[in-house]
């Protein structure tokens, strides 16, 4: 593979002159061609510096404030020697927070395109690489996508810094550990992997940093290519790790002796190990009340079975096994479906791709057309198809209940993978009735046990039986939730006698 | 990769497995039992004892591996005599399985479908199950033991306002005999744990899911002698057994000719599922023992040569011709001389650490 242009001098050092050093960076950054970067000559002390930066990516006040006139202010006429130039001015010049010499032009490049400063010292073999990003980004605002009635309103947005900030307001430890990496070979982008020491496993922690370590992909845009890179198994349906936009739902993850992973221009946090439960349960279940949270935790798993089975059954027993539907309700669907004039597989089939094709739609179409979705769906594919018997009003019910039960699943790509399978076990029920049916459905459990999350097994604590807060599938009382999570340490400090509520 | 299972996941399917076979033998394979089946099961528990305390006996002695791996380290030729023998009952009774999944579904609905097409499902699941490995079928059989029961008590609170006990006299309607015959191969069943036993590995980090042998074997011998005196209770007793076609035996079962319609439904989910992990544990059973009996074979190899077999051995119509009777009686010698050989093998072990 081609290395990429000017690695040579990316690997190199600085040179002790100036104008040396800046025909590199120049070199290396495109200049005059690359209109972006900035270099701002200057002069302290008798001798010549240049401050390089990205307009837009640096805060261009912090620049002229504290490194230009701090500078020009403190210039007292004394000599410094070349070698001592980049200390001292970090010492009693310059007056930004965060500050560090440098001498490695890779790394100065890369602070620079991250929104940093570099200051370039003549005589000096040192550079000082400064915290000046301010750069514009989305406000923290409502999520977005995963909407609650009780609790933090906040959500993750598109910048690393902010994010680990949000998560550090809700889990202030000193125990809390942010280690940053780079990802992507080409064109690198920020990550960091947070974790509580002595509550995450470190076998995991370890695992996590090795498999982000061991992406070889050229760049990594997001959240959602990392994971894809670093999950146990790729190729299965279902995922193996929870996306979430909320902080307190990451805070919560944190706590529980799981990782999270944040990175640059994603507005999501990907934590693990997770099992299945993790991506059933929604954030508010732990801020309400433990009756109203069991209640909506039943409706949701009800939801969750009548998407996945509902419309196999249906297609089973109405092709297979008609002699165990209710006479009356048989009666009714036989009514329903005098007048229609394809199979009740085809019928199904239909429906979910109509159904599904409006759920696409909807989410591409542009806001101020937005209305014309629901009028298509509700009118044109619903009234009109049933009026013309193309399809049965009862398949209609059984298509909104089967979507509602999807939506009700608070993670979206596990909603997405219960359409897939939903299609399979139609598809068996079809063929094969009842017998089928149960055969996929087995085999779908099947595979969901056989699911590991960097070691967890998917369906634990259910399957393979290990200890647990009852919080699983109902949620009971709060004061019931004080042992450590069974993926934690065995000896976290969290879940101590001392954290037990009385 | 060796076939392998945890201790927790080998007595769940072990539970779910025996419990099937034996509904599915009482009822099914053993009409002229009539409604007295109940009593053949607790006499064969009690039979089974001695193979469920062996195996505990085995299992405290091959500390932190299965007991077959270590008779395997110490005695390889005795291990894989015996896993030959294991693999041989277990491919049997998965073919007894096989061919009672094709006929329910047969009964359900596909009557008019050749049998080689009912026999391809059941193929494509088992080698999926023995893909994913022993602890994936294990634990599923732990989660559907739960959804089942539960599935089970529903319908049997419907039930419950028609049951007639006095349908289980008189309790020696079949007479002894036949009530012996049968404690014999209810015996021979159970004893189909033992294999279970034997290759389920222990788990060192979460020691609290330790199989106890006499207890996973109760167990599915109470819940099996349950279930049988509930159908007993359900239905009067079928005066001429002898004769009648395993299709008609099945309809009185599901439908039992009283059950509400809408209740089968249930009932069959049961049943199907019930016995799905039947031929799951039969067929594990027997490609974990062939890996034995060759373990140069590869994985996959093994995989194949198991769901093909057993295919094979059903599409014979093996029990279409009652060939379960005579052979039936001789499952449990056979279980129960394993276990006696590796005991045996056993004390000789211990015999010869005591020399030395």
């Amino acid at each position: 593979m081609a290395e990429q242009p000017n690695a040579q001098l990316l690997r190199g050092e600085l040179k002790p002159q100036l104008e040396e050093n800046l025909k590199d960076v120049q070199k290396i950054l495109n200049l005059p061609l690359n209109k972006d970067v900035v270099l701002r000559r200057y002069e302290c002390e008798g001798f010549a510096a240049c401050a390089i930066y990205i307009e837009g990516m640096a805060d261009d006040r912090k620049i002229s404030e504290f490194i230009l006139h701090a500078c020009k202010e403190s210039d007292t006429g004394e000599a410094i020697a070349p070698e001592q130039r980049a200390e001292r001015l970090m010492q009693s010049y310059i007056e930004i927070a965060q500050c560090v010499k440098e001498n490695r032009m890779g790394e100065l490049i890369t602070g620079v395109l991250g929104g940093m400063t570099a200051v370039l010292i003549d005589g000096c073999g040192e550079g000082l690489l400064l915290e000046t990003r301010g750069f514009v980004h989305r406000p923290v605002n409502k999520t977005s996508n995963e909407a609650v009635v009780i609790g933090s309103q906040e959500g993750f947005v598109e910048s690393l810094r902010a994010n680990i900030t949000l998560l550090r307001r809700y889990v202030q430890s000193a125990q809390l550990v942010t280690e940053r990496l780079a990802i992507g070979t080409g064109v690198p982008t920020n990550v960091a992997l947070m974790y509580l020491k002595g509550v995450c496993e470190d076998s995991v922690v370890n695992e996590a940093r090795r498999r982000l370590q061991c992406i070889d992909s050229p760049s990594v845009q997001g959240i959602g290519v990392i994971q894809q890179f670093i999950e146990d198994r790729p190729r299965a349906i279902f995922p193996q790790m929870l996306q979430t936009e909320r902080p307190d739902r990451a805070a919560s993850c944190l706590l529980e002796g799981q990782f999270v992973i944040l990175a640059e221009n994603s507005p999501y946090a990907l934590t693990a190990p997770v099992t299945m439960f993790h991506l059933i349960h929604a954030s508010d279940d732990t801020f309400m009340r433990w009756q109203y949270a069991t209640l909506l935790r039943i409706v949701r798993i009800a939801g969750l079975a009548i998407s996945l089975f509902l419309p196999g059954l249906y297609v089973a027993l109405l092709l297979h096994h008609t002699h165990l539907i209710p006479l009356t309700l048989l009666l009714s669907i036989a009514e329903t479906r005098a007048d229609v004039p394809f199979t009740v597989l085809f019928e199904v089939l239909l429906m979910e791709f109509s159904f599904y094709l409006i759920n696409e739609a909807g989410t591409r179409i542009p806001s101020q057309i937005g209305s014309t979705v629901s009028i298509v769906g509700a009118l044109i594919l619903g009234q009109a198809a049933v009026s013309a018997s193309i399809i049965s009003p009862i398949l209609i019910i059984l298509v909104a209940l089967t979507g509602l039960g999807s939506y009700a699943v608070p993670n979206y790509g596990f909603g997405l993978s219960i359409v897939v399978y939903r299609l399979l076990i139609v598809l068996t029920g079809a063929l094969l009735g009842l017998y089928g049916l149960l055969a996929a459905a087995l085999a779908l459990l099947m595979h969901l046990c056989s699911i590991r999350s960097f070691g967890v097994p998917y369906l634990a604590p259910v399957a393979p039986k290990r200890p647990h807060n009852p919080d699983i599938l109902l949620r009971l009382s709060i004061r019931k939730q004080n042992r450590p999570m069974f993926y934690a340490r065995r000896d976290s400090w969290l879940h101590g006698k001392g954290s037990a509520s009385r | 990769m060796k076939f392998q299972i945890r201790e927790g996941a080998a007595a769940s399917l072990g539970t779910a497995a025996v419990v099937a076979r034996i509904l599915y033998g009482i009822t099914i394979d053993l009409p002229w039992l009539y409604n007295s089946g109940w009593i053949s099961v607790l006499l064969g528990g009690v039979l089974a004892l001695p193979v469920a305390l062996a195996a505990a006996q085995l299992r405290a002695a091959s500390a932190g591996k299965s007991p077959l791996s270590a008779l395997n380290a110490r005695r390889p030729v005795l291990a894989r005599l015996l896993a030959g023998v294991l693999m041989l009952t277990a491919a049997f009774d998965a073919t007894m399985a096989v061919d009672a999944i094709a006929d329910s579904a047969g009964y359900a609905a596909l009557d008019s479908v050749a049998k080689i097409y009912l026999l391809l499902p059941q193929l494509a699941l088992c080698a999926w199950g023995l893909t994913l490995n022993g602890d994936a079928i294990g634990d599923s059989a732990r989660i559907c033991n739960r959804i089942l029961l539960c599935i089970f008590v529903l319908f049997m609170l419907r039930e419950i306002p028609d049951l007639c006990p006095e349908w289980l006299t008189p309790i020696l309607g079949p007479g002894v005999p036949a009530l012996l015959d049968g404690a014999v191969r209810v015996a021979g069943w159970l004893s189909l744990l033992a294999g279970l036993f034997l290759i389920a590995e222990p788990d060192v980090q979460h020691p609290a899911n330790a199989i106890r042998p006499v207890s996973v074997m109760a167990i599915g011998g109470a819940i099996g002698m349950g279930l049988v005196l509930l159908h007993g209770m359900m239905l009067p007793a079928l005066v001429r057994a002898e004769g009648f076609s395993r299709y008609f035996l099945l309809d009185t079962v599901l439908t039992n000719g009283r059950t509400t319609l809408a209740l089968q439904l249930p009932k069959m989910i049961v049943w199907f599922g019930s016995l799905f992990f039947l031929m799951l544990s039969d067929s594990f059973l027997c490609a974990a023992m062939l890996q034995t009996v060759a373990p140069r074979l590869p994985r996959f190899v093994c995989i194949g040569i198991v769901a093909a077999g057993i295919a094979a051995l059903a599409l014979t119509n093996i029990s279409a011709s009652r060939v379960e009777t005579p052979v039936g009686r001789w499952l449990y010698a056979a279980q129960a001389g394993v276990m006696l050989a590796a005991m045996v093998g056993l004390a000789l072990e211990r015999k010869e650490a005591q020399r030395a």
